[in-house]
C-alpha cells in the first residue's frame, strides 16, 4: 500500500533501498535489528551497506536476485512459472506465482491472493507499471544493467569486511529459488555464495537450512524462524 | 642413558621406538613422558583441562568417558579413531557448557583414545563401533538419549539413530564426513593439503599431528596438552595394535563393506525416515568438505546429507558457521554449546 517514489530512478534496487532508511529516519527508531526477506533482503544488505551505523544485527531470508546464481541454467521455480497463466496482473497468475514458491497449499489463503490482487490493481500501483515500462522503453537494459552493477558495487564493499554487524542467512531446503532445475534438489548455492560475499571479513556471519518449507519459511514455520531469530540476537547480544 | 625426548623431534622418536614404549609401560613409566626438559606429562588417564575420566567395562572393552552435569543425557562422540587419533579429550572445550544443562557423557569409540580394542577383530569396522556405543548407553543405563557426533562420530551416531531409534531423543551431527555423501567428484582442500604438507604417514605422531592442524581453522584449535595426550594415547600398544590390525584386514573388501553398510543406512533413512530432530552442525572453512576445484566450500556432502535424513522427516535442520574448520565446536565452543541447547529445547517443546 506504499506511494510510489517521486524519482522514477528510484525504481531500481539503489532506490528502494533508501526508502526503509527514511521510514527508519522519519520514525526515530534509532538502531534496528534489520530482516529481509527475498528481494527485500537484498534490499536491507544494501541499506545496511549504506548505513551501517543504524544497524544491530541483519537477517536475510531465503534466496533473492542480489544473491549468486541457483546455478547454470533456470531454476526449478522458472520452470514452474513457465507453466502459470501468462497476464502477470491476473489472478490466477498472482495464485500460481505464490503457488509455485510455497511449499504447501495453505501457506497463502484465498484472502491473502485476495488482497496481492487488490493491491496490485490500485490505480498506484498500475502507475508504478506504466512508469516502469516508460523507463525501460527509454532506456534499454534498464533497470537491469543498473541493479547489476549496483549489486556487484555493494558484493565489493561487503567482501572488503564493512558490514561487521552479526549476520543471519535463514532459509529453507525446499525454495524453488533456490534449486537449479537441472539438480533433484536444492543445493543452496545463491546463500552459500552470500554467505561468502558477506563473511569474507566478518567471523559473526551464520545460515540455518530448515525443512519442508519453500520461499516463505518464517509463513509455513512461524515457531521455529520466531525461536532462531530470537536465539540469533540474544546470543549476539550477548557475545559482543 | 640418553634420552631421545631431549631434542624437538623427540614426539617422532617416541613413536617410532616400540622397544622404549614396550620397556617404559613395564616399568610403569608410561604414564608419564617427562621429556628432559621437565615439561608436565601425560596423566595416567590421559585426560585433559583438567577433566576427571571414568571407566567401564563394556562387554568385556574397558571404556573410558567423561561424566558431567545433571539433566537429560547427552552422549558426545569424537572422530577419528581405530588406534590413530582423537578421543572424548576432543570435546574438552564443549563439556562444561553442556553439562550447565545435560547430563553429558563423552565417550572414547571402541579403540579409540584409552577404550580397549573389540575382542573380535571384525568389529574394527564401523558397525562394530556402533554396536559399542549402543551397548556402552544400555551398560550405563542411559535410557532415551541426545546424541551428538562428530566426524566419523558424525555417521557413527546416525547410523546408531538408524539402527536403534527408541533410544535416541535427538540427534546433531557435526561436519560428519564418512557418513556423508560425496563434497565432490574429486578430492577435498584437505586431501591436496594433506598430500602435499604432511610427508610423515598417518601411523606416527608427526603425520596425526600435521593432519589435525590442516583440519584445524587457527593455530590455537589444539593446545599443547591436547597434542601431547592425542599422541600417547595414540602410541599405547592397544593403539598400534588396533592400526596394525586394521590395516591387515582387505582394504578392498574392507572398504565395500563400510560402503554397502552406509548404504543401507541411507536407504533406511530415506524409505522409513527417522523420526528424531536432527541437527547438521557445519562450518565454512571445513576443507574436508570443500572440493579442492572451488574458491569457497559448498556443502556438498552436508547438503546430501540433509537430502537423506530429512526425506520423510521435517525436523530436520542445518546450521553453518564462519571461521571455523573441522572441529568448530573447540574453535567456537560457546556458540556450539547455544546452538545445540537451543535445538533440543526448541523440539523439547514443540
Amino acid at each position: 500500500m506504499t506511494g510510489n517514489p517521486r524519482d522514477d530512478a528510484d525504481f531500481t534496487d539503489q532506490g528502494a533501498a533508501k526508502h526503509p532508511y527514511q521510514f527508519i529516519q522519519t520514525s526515530q527508531l534509532g538502531q534496528v535489528h534489520l530482516v529481509g526477506h527475498s528481494s527485500g533482503g537484498g534490499i536491507s544488505f544494501y541499506m545496511a551497506l549504506e548505513h551501517t551505523e543504524i544497524v544491530k544485527t541483519l537477517t536475510v531470508l531465503s534466496a533473492g536476485p542480489q544473491m549468486p546464481p541457483a546455478g547454470e541454467g533456470p531454476t526449478q521455480f522458472d520452470a514452474i512459472l513457465a507453466k502459470c497463466p501468462p497476464d502477470p496482473a491476473s489472478y490466477e497468475h498472482r495464485k500460481c506465482w505464490l503457488l509455485a514458491l510455497a511449499h504447501t497449499e495453505e501457506t497463502f489463503p484465498p484472502a491473502y491472493a485476495a488482497a496481492d490482487e487488490y493491491m496490485g490493481n490500485l490505480r498506484k500501483a498500475v502507475e508504478t507499471r506504466r512508469r516502469m515500462d516508460a523507463m525501460r522503453a527509454a532506456r534499454p537494459g534498464w533497470p537491469d544493467q543498473e541493479n547489476d552493477a549496483y549489486r556487484e558495487q555493494a558484493w565489493e564493499k561487503a567482501r572488503s569486511g564493512v558490514l561487521q554487524m552479526p549476520i543471519l542467512l535463514f532459509t529453507a531446503k525446499q525454495d524453488t529459488l533456490s534449486w537449479d532445475a537441472a539438480e533433484p534438489h536444492a543445493m543452496m548455492r545463491r546463500e552459500l555464495g552470500f554467505f561468502d560475499i558477506v563473511g569474507t571479513k566478518n567471523p559473526r556471519v551464520s545460515m540455518i537450512v530448515i525443512n519442508e518449507a519453500g520461499h516463505f519459511p518464517y509463513r509455513e514455520h512461524p515457531e521455529e524462524f520466531n525461536a532462531d531469530l530470537m536465539q540469533f540476537i540474544d546470543f549476539e547480544s550477548g557475545h559482543r | 642413558m640418553t634420552i631421545p625426548w631431549s631434542n624437538p623431534g623427540w614426539h617422532t622418536v617416541y613413536a617410532r621406538s616400540t622397544l622404549w614404549t614396550l620397556a617404559l609401560s613395564l616399568c610403569g613409566l608410561a604414564s608419564g613422558a617427562d621429556d628432559a626438559a621437565g615439561q608436565a606429562s601425560v596423566s595416567p588417564t590421559a585426560s585433559v583441562a583438567g577433566l576427571e575420566a571414568k571407566f567401564v567395562d563394556v562387554e568385556g572393552v574397558r571404556t573410558r568417558f567423561y561424566e558431567y552435569g545433571e539433566g537429560e543425557p547427552m552422549v558426545l562422540v569424537h572422530g577419528g579413531g581405530r588406534g590413530t587419533t582423537s578421543s572424548a579429550n576432543n570435546w574438552s572445550p564443549v563439556i562444561p557448557l553442556l553439562a550447565k544443562r545435560f547430563h553429558v557423557f563423552a565417550v572414547d569409540k571402541s579403540a579409540a583414545g584409552m577404550t580397549g580394542n573389540p575382542k573380535d577383530d571384525n568389529d574394527l569396522s564401523r558397525e562394530g563401533e556402533v554396536k559399542h556405543m549402543y551397548q556402552f548407553i544400555r551398560t550405563l543405563q542411559l535410557g532415551q538419549i541426545h546424541l551428538v557426533g562428530h566426524s566419523s562420530g558424525g555417521a557413527l551416531v546416525f547410523y546408531l539413530a538408524v539402527e536403534h531409534p527408541e533410544i535416541v531423543r535427538t540427534l546433531t551431527v557435526v561436519a560428519h564426513g564418512p557418513g556423508m555423501p560425496a563434497a565432490d567428484d574429486g578430492p577435498s582442500k584437505h586431501d591436496l593439503a594433506e598430500a602435499t604438507t604432511c610427508k610423515a604417514p598417518q601411523t606416527t605422531y608427526e603425520g596425526r599431528k600435521c593432519r589435525l592442524e590442516l583440519l584445524a581453522h587457527t593455530p590455537n584449535t589444539f593446545d599443547e596438552e591436547f597434542q601431547r595426550a592425542d599422541g600417547w594415547m595414540a602410541d599405547l600398544p592397544k593403539s598400534r595394535q588396533a592400526r596394525a590390525k586394521y590395516a591387515a584386514r582387505n582394504a578392498q573388501q574392507q572398504g565395500r563393506q563400510q560402503e554397502d553398510y552406509r548404504q543401507r543406512m541411507w536407504d533406511r533413512a530415506r524409505n522409513e525416515g527417522l523420526r528424531v530432530p536432527v541437527l547438521i552442525y557445519a562450518a565454512k572453512q571445513d576443507t574436508l568438505t570443500w572440493d579442492a576445484d572451488a574458491p569457497n566450500a559448498m556443502m556438498r556432502g552436508e547438503l546430501g546429507f540433509f537430502d537423506i535424513v530429512g526425506a520423510k522427516n521435517p525436523r530436520v535442520k542445518m546450521i553453518v558457521v564462519n571461521e571455523a574448520g573441522h572441529f568448530p565446536y573447540r574453535e567456537h565452543p560457546e556458540r556450539f554449546g547455544a546452538d545445540v541447547t537451543h535445538f533440543i529445547e526448541f523440539w523439547n517443546s514443540h
